[in-house]
């Protein structure tokens, strides 16, 4: 079992990573209008972006297992979208956190990437129930690949959704200035976002490795039982 | 291609003939979304908008809906007929779609009830709506049916079928809400064709891993 | 601290908490797995029938 991008990502995660914190905390230049607390954008964005790449990439080997029938990416399918919703929930976690100090609320249907990440959340609780209310097998995992699947359709649908929402839904309108940064802004959210899927990367491959030894161990017991 | 469409068109009368002798299915349905329109009607305050109780209606459909699809496989499993079906029928999305015409028929039959009551109890419908009730019985159908099949297989069946099909369901609420209410609703339901089209290729083309073994 | 500052720490502090939560729970993941290994050396040391030889594996335990 070559585990050689385990070690290596993790390590890099924590120095591109604990490098991207330091230097947002730091390094970076306050915000003129949201000041200090817009730092919460270097770590809530990455990790935004984070999840979808991990939900894609669960997608994506659910595509292999359904086109290779190869059981074997059922698993890596598995844990790519439980790290996708680890960040989907960490997401909505900061993003509140952001929406409190910005506005003094602690959840605004007004931000788009909010919605869509809790719309996200429950799809994506709703695919551990499937696994865990079924019984292991060829039969789960084609299920639980077809409904990741159904996963990535639905982000840009719901994208779509929750925008034309708005005009009847009548939020209170909050605004946030967009992506109007300075180069050195930019320049650190760039370092952020490499740590955070470094640091996916690093937890992937560890939970991976994790799960196959279980399955391993499950077959020795049995060889020598 | 006539063995596809023969295939469709069988499983497609043997779920209106079953149906249609044991008439549990589409009763309860009717009698449940009339129900709960006047439920709704007692949890809308006095001063509630027209626009407020379209949006109850849209709510009433989706769960009116899972009453369906909850029972659309239930026949199968009872009887283990499902695997004698994926095994007889040389492309499985034929279920699928059989069955999809089935769960159409029974919305069809329980809207026809819903959507008058619903003018009697709260105000009169447009076009729009009854186009994006049209529309969007395509997309719960055609997701439900896919979903419902997976929920079959597991152990917690009528407990996981709402889990699944509630965050699917929310772009087709939106573009339903959205048609009936906006001033302009060609865009809303533009999106619910979209959300049908896509949702339709996606479930008709994996159907037949859900059911494999 | 201003207000506005705690919440960016609290942020930026919920990321590590979690991270070091998984890294409990994998904690405890390993020390189970290493348990089971044991056991299955056991095993299958029992079931050859023959008596702990020095060879490697027993050798690279120990040396742990």
């Amino acid at each position: 079992m070559r585990n050689s991008a385990g070690p290596a990502a993790a390590l890099g995660a924590l120095v591109v990573l604990g490098v991207g914190l330091g230097l947002a905390l730091f390094w970076a230049p306050e915000d003129a209008d949201q000041g200090f607390s817009q730092k919460i954008f270097y770590v809530h964005v990455p990790i935004a972006l984070t999840a979808y790449a991990c939900f894609g990439w669960g997608a994506w080997k659910a595509l292999r297992l359904l086109w290779t029938r190869d059981g074997r990416y059922d698993l890596e399918s598995y844990t790519a979208v439980h790290m996708g919703t680890i960040f989907g929930v960490l997401t909505l976690v900061t993003g509140s956190l952001w929406a409190k100090v910005s506005w003094g609320i602690w959840w605004s249907w007004s931000e788009r990437q909010l919605v869509l990440f809790l719309v996200l959340f429950l799809f994506y609780s709703a695919y551990f129930m499937l696994r865990y209310s079924t019984d292991p097998g060829p039969r789960r995992a084609n299920m639980s690949a077809v409904y990741a699947l159904f996963g990535v359709v639905l982000i840009p649908v719901s994208f779509l959704a929750i925008r034309l929402a708005e005009n009847f839904i009548h939020p209170v309108v909050f605004t946030r200035d967009g992506p109007q940064m300075a180069g050195s802004m930019f320049f650190v959210f760039c370092v952020c976002l490499a740590g955070m899927l470094l640091l996916a990367v690093a937890l992937y491959q560890a939970e991976l490795t994790g799960k196959r030894l279980d399955e391993r161990l499950r077959e020795l017991r049995e060889a020598l039982a | 291609m006539s063995g596809y469409l023969g295939d469709v068109a069988a499983l497609a009368r043997t779920s209106l003939l079953l149906e249609l002798r044991s008439r549990d299915t589409v009763p309860a349905m009717v009698l449940f979304v009339v129900s709960a329109l006047v439920v709704f009607r007692f949890s809308l305050p006095a001063d509630a908008s027209d626009l407020a109780a379209l949006g109850l209606l849209w709510i009433a459909i989706v769960f009116t809906a899972i009453l369906a699809l909850t029972r659309a496989f239930v026949a199968e499993r009872e009887g283990r007929v499902l695997d004698g079906l994926v095994l007889a029928t040389a492309d499985r999305s034929a279920i699928w779609l059989g069955k999809v015409v089935g769960v159409l028929a029974f919305l069809v039959l329980a809207e026809l009830v819903a959507l008058p009551a619903f003018a009697l109890f709260f105000t009169p419908l447009g076009w729009e709506t009854v186009a994006a009730v049209a529309l969007a019985n395509v997309g719960i159908a055609a997701v439900g049916t896919l979903l419902a099949a997976m929920a079959a297989a597991s152990r917690a069946r009528e407990l996981l079928l709402p889990l699944l099909f509630l965050p699917l369901v929310i772009p087709i609420v939106v573009g339903g809400v959205g048609a009936s209410v906006e001033p302009d609703p060609s865009r809303y339901l533009a999106f619910l064709g979209l959300y049908d089209l896509i949702f339709a290729i996606l479930a008709w083309a994996s159907f037949d891993y859900v059911v494999a073994e | 601290m201003s207000r506005g500052e705690s919440y960016v720490f609290a942020a930026y502090l919920v990321v590590v908490a979690v991270v070091l939560g998984w890294l409990v729970i994998h904690a405890f993941k390993l020390a189970r797995l290493s348990r089971e290994v044991g056991e299955l050396v056991e095993l299958a040391r029992r079931r050859d029938g023959k008596a702990p030889a020095p060879d490697a594996p027993e050798a690279r335990v120990a040396r742990q």
